[in-house]
């Protein structure tokens, strides 16, 4: 087997996520419903499974893209700063707002699974499911949790968001754009941004500071409460 | 914090994607052009920023060049905000980063035109980045069969109590700010 080689190098596992990802993409442009992150992985899940190759020896060069998360969080920093400086007056309430989303979002996902038994690992990955992938996975290191089980809450909170959202904020009677756009940021990260942007360009604003403010806020909280476990 | 800024805040503000790259910084490179006198008034340390940009824009296409500076500012501060969390701050690397970043942008050390092409293109393709994370799902499906009920539970509570307490917050408290802001608008003129 000489191709074995080939797709035991790192270099391989790169190129063909990134495939895979291109092939997603265009596939999620065609058909709106089909969640590219789904999409993504299944190819490089039926190719492991194929070719008998152990998810360490993939992760070699998968860990390069991963790592590349720690950029792209620092990348937040745009938007927030960009739509911080047109949202000014409203700042210091929004702040206030976004910080009492992301408390309850921690304390009710972890007292959830708490109240239901499920062990500590689990509880930690389930606190910080409501912010932005990158910040996510580091709170959950931090909380020693797994980071798995929090990459799929995350985005099981976006998709969610992104389409039951704003027909529950009218629900209850919340129209003003920059409400909404601070519960969809706060709740559903950047999958529910980028829903909302058909909409309003200001509820989008918003939403994508609400977005990077509760990913900082929820570091900031869970820093706290690993200081308290200790 | 003075007429540059302006130039920039007004070439910021409104939607980006629709204006065309050479415009935007085209913008700002022939506003000091022609008012050379917001040159002088500038710190030594901003005038050698201003120098070097303007090397740039003569001798290297700018776009492609901003893109891989970019690359190297956003990963500097990822790097600075690991340094940091090594070092026994308890925030993880990542967010300690931004925070550096945005304080960096605010105080005008680094610019937003610096990095903006680099990072758009990370945060619209940062399903990419997290695949083999997700990938490895693959070898967790027996934990998370077990707990599926916890795991799910917890997300649709918490996701419902986020939307509400803040989109409910929201509405309470943000028209009062709405007022306000007309006041001052008024007050101002």
């Amino acid at each position: 087997m000489k191709l074995a080689f080939l797709i035991e190098h790192p270099a391989f596992s790169i190129a063909f996520t990134v495939l895979a990802y291109a092939l997603a993409i265009t596939l999620h442009r065609r058909w709106r419903w089909i969640p590219p992150i789904v999409a993504a992985c299944l190819p490089i899940v039926a190719l492991l499974l194929l070719v008998h190759e152990p998810y360490a020896q993939y992760n070699l060069g998968g860990n390069v893209l991963t790592w590349l998360l720690g950029p792209a969080t620092v990348a937040l920093a745009v938007p927030m700063y960009r739509h911080g400086v047109a949202l000014k007056r409203s700042l210091p309430t929004l702040a206030l707002i976004v910080l009492a989303g992301s408390v309850v979002g921690m304390v009710t996902a972890g007292g959830t699974a708490w109240l239901l038994g499920a062990p500590l690992p689990v509880i930690m990955s389930t606190v910080p499911k409501s912010v932005t992938t990158p910040i996510a996975i580091e709170v959950c290191r931090e909380l020693k949790g797994i980071p798995q089980i929090t990459i799929a809450l995350v985005i099981l909170a976006g998709v969610l968001g992104a389409s039951f959202g704003v027909p529950l904020l009218r629900l209850v009677g919340v129209r003003d754009d920059r409400a909404i756009g601070a519960a969809i940021g706060t709740a559903s990260h950047g999958v529910g941004t980028a829903s909302l942007v058909r909409h309003s360009e200001m509820q989008a604003a918003v939403s994508s500071w609400a977005m990077a403010a509760a990913g900082v806020f929820t570091s900031l909280l869970a820093a706290l409460l690993s200081l308290f476990l200790r | 914090m003075d007429r540059r800024e302006t130039i920039q805040a007004t070439g910021r503000d409104g939607q980006l994607r629709e204006a065309p790259q050479r415009n935007r910084l085209g913008n700002v490179y022939f506003a000091a052009k022609a008012d050379p006198a917001c040159m002088r008034s500038q710190p030594a340390i901003r005038r050698i920023y201003r120098l070097v940009e303007d090397i740039m824009l003569k001798n290297l296409s700018i776009r492609s060049f901003y893109s891989i500076l970019g690359l190297a500012i956003l990963v500097a501060f990822f790097l600075l905000g690991s340094g940091l969390h090594r070092l026994g701050v308890p925030i993880p690397g990542g967010v300690l980063g931004l925070m550096l970043f945005y304080l960096g942008m605010s105080c005008g050390l680094v610019k937003l035109r610096w990095v903006e092409e680099t990072a758009g293109l990370m945060l619209r393709h940062m399903v990419l980045l997290f695949v083999p994370l997700t990938v490895g799902l693959m070898e967790m499906g027996a934990l998370l069969s077990k707990q599926a009920v916890a795991i799910t539970a917890s997300l649709l509570v918490s996701l419902v109590a986020v939307l509400l307490t803040t989109g409910l917050l929201g509405k309470w408290l943000l028209p009062d700010l709405i007022e306000a802001g007309k006041a001052n608008a008024g007050a101002g003129r």
